[in-house]
């Protein structure tokens, strides 16, 4: 017998109905080419070799599970007498050395997927929170540095409070910018002006207020309202 | 497939499932939590920021403090000055049922609260402040100002006299 202790194996295994996809295909191409394997195929599938493997097994072990046991020892017998160089060994133990190379190279290949994915998962929500909480805070309670002031153009409109707007009915102000609900202020004059973002005159009679004052007289305080 | 093959195909769909299911895991939960800070509903949530400006009328040179440069001094009733100065600035963390109490510097006190927070119908966050100004013992300089405000867009309550010139207290929400 020519037949090498892997070949043996993996017929033993498509006999068995165990392979899928490539390894079925090597095996069975293993199997076309070669007459020898052909012919240990169709013993191994062969209902009398499973009759004498049967009437063997009654003979030598009085035990069910040591057909295949007797089945190899037979073979081996046979090739010694052949002069081949090849290797019976156990059924159980040729399949448990076959799973075990296959499995090792698929552990491997799991945990570098596995890993892979825990990866990608941290460095996803890293990059979701950085992202979300990149936003710039100002410490609480952070007290005003007092910078060298600068100089501004004089206004350029006359200081009256008398074109300032009362106050704005409801619903003028646009969705977004600021909305005055209620004003309760009973001792002191009251008035609102409309800060405009663009604009000013143009802004604030379309009413796209962004802004209000609510300006309160305080005559109790010494200085009021007006410079 | 015998019970050897499933054997070793078994805890391979099983690692794989972990690790989606891993990952989906993490990324929802970063993004609700993005979500959360994006909404003001985060750790942080909004706070109140609040400039105490002093703005007097002098025939000196026009001056204003660097951090007042978005003060809109051409509108009124801002240009009726023109010095302006930071007196204070504050930041406080906001809430409902979580006032805020601030002493101003002239001896009166600034209580702000957050009545809730509402979406305009482009989603946008609308805040509705309840401000006083109140000094213990006298009337009430301010009994009660109600506001819906968004984010970032500031409004002023003025004319507290100090030292001259005319206070105006800047109140801003942050998201």
């Amino acid at each position: 017998m020519s037949l090498s202790r892997e070949a043996m194996i993996d017929l033993m295994a498509l006999a068995d109905g165990e392979l899928e996809g490539a390894d079925l295909e090597r095996v069975e191409r293993l199997a076309a080419g070669s007459d020898e394997a052909r012919r240990v195929l169709a013993a191994m599938r062969s209902p009398v070799l499973g009759a004498a493997v049967a009437h063997v097994s009654a003979q030598r072990e009085p035990a069910a599970d040591g057909i295949a046991d007797a089945v190899m020892a037979r073979i081996a017998a046979e090739t010694s007498g052949a002069g081949t160089r090849g290797e019976v060994v156990p059924i159980g133990a040729a399949r448990e050395a076959a799973a075990a190379r296959r499995g090792a190279g698929r552990s491997r290949v799991q945990v570098l997927v596995a890993g892979g994915f825990a990866a990608l998962a941290v460095a996803a929500a890293a990059a979701v929170w950085i992202q979300s909480s990149s936003a710039p805070l100002a410490p609480m309670g952070a007290a005003a540095s007092a910078g060298a002031p600068t100089e501004v153009e004089p206004s350029v409109t006359p200081a009256t409070s008398q074109s300032a707007k009362a106050l704005l009915p409801e619903g003028v102000f646009p969705p977004s910018g600021v909305e005055v609900d209620e004003i309760d202020s009973p001792q002191h004059d009251v008035h609102v002006f409309e800060i405009s973002a663009g604009a000013p005159s143009a802004a604030a009679a379309a009413g796209h207020a962004s802004s209000v004052v609510i300006m309160i007289e305080d005559p109790a305080g010494g200085g009021g309202a007006h410079p | 497939m015998t019970a050897e093959a499933r054997g070793t195909t078994r805890p391979w769909v099983r690692r794989l499932v972990w690790a989606v299911a891993a990952a989906v895991v993490a990324l929802v939960l970063a993004w609700g939590g993005a979500a959360l800070a994006q909404t003001g509903g985060g750790p942080s949530g909004p706070t109140l920021e609040v400039f105490v400006i002093q703005a007097t009328r002098t025939d000196a040179a026009s001056s204003i403090d660097p951090q007042l440069r978005d003060l809109p001094t051409r509108q009124q009733p801002f240009d009726r000055y023109n010095v302006y100065k930071l007196v204070d600035h504050q930041r406080f963390a906001l809430g409902e049922g979580k006032p805020v109490a601030y002493a101003l510097v002239n001896g009166r006190t600034l209580d702000v609260s957050l009545g809730g927070v509402t979406r305009s119908d482009a989603g946008e966050a609308r805040y509705q402040l309840a401000t006083q100004i109140l000094q213990r013992g006298k009337d009430a300089f301010l009994r009660g100002l109600q506001v819906t405000a968004s984010a970032n867009q500031p409004f002023y309550v003025g004319g507290q006299s100090f030292q001259g010139g005319t206070l105006f207290v800047e109140l801003v929400v942050r998201p």
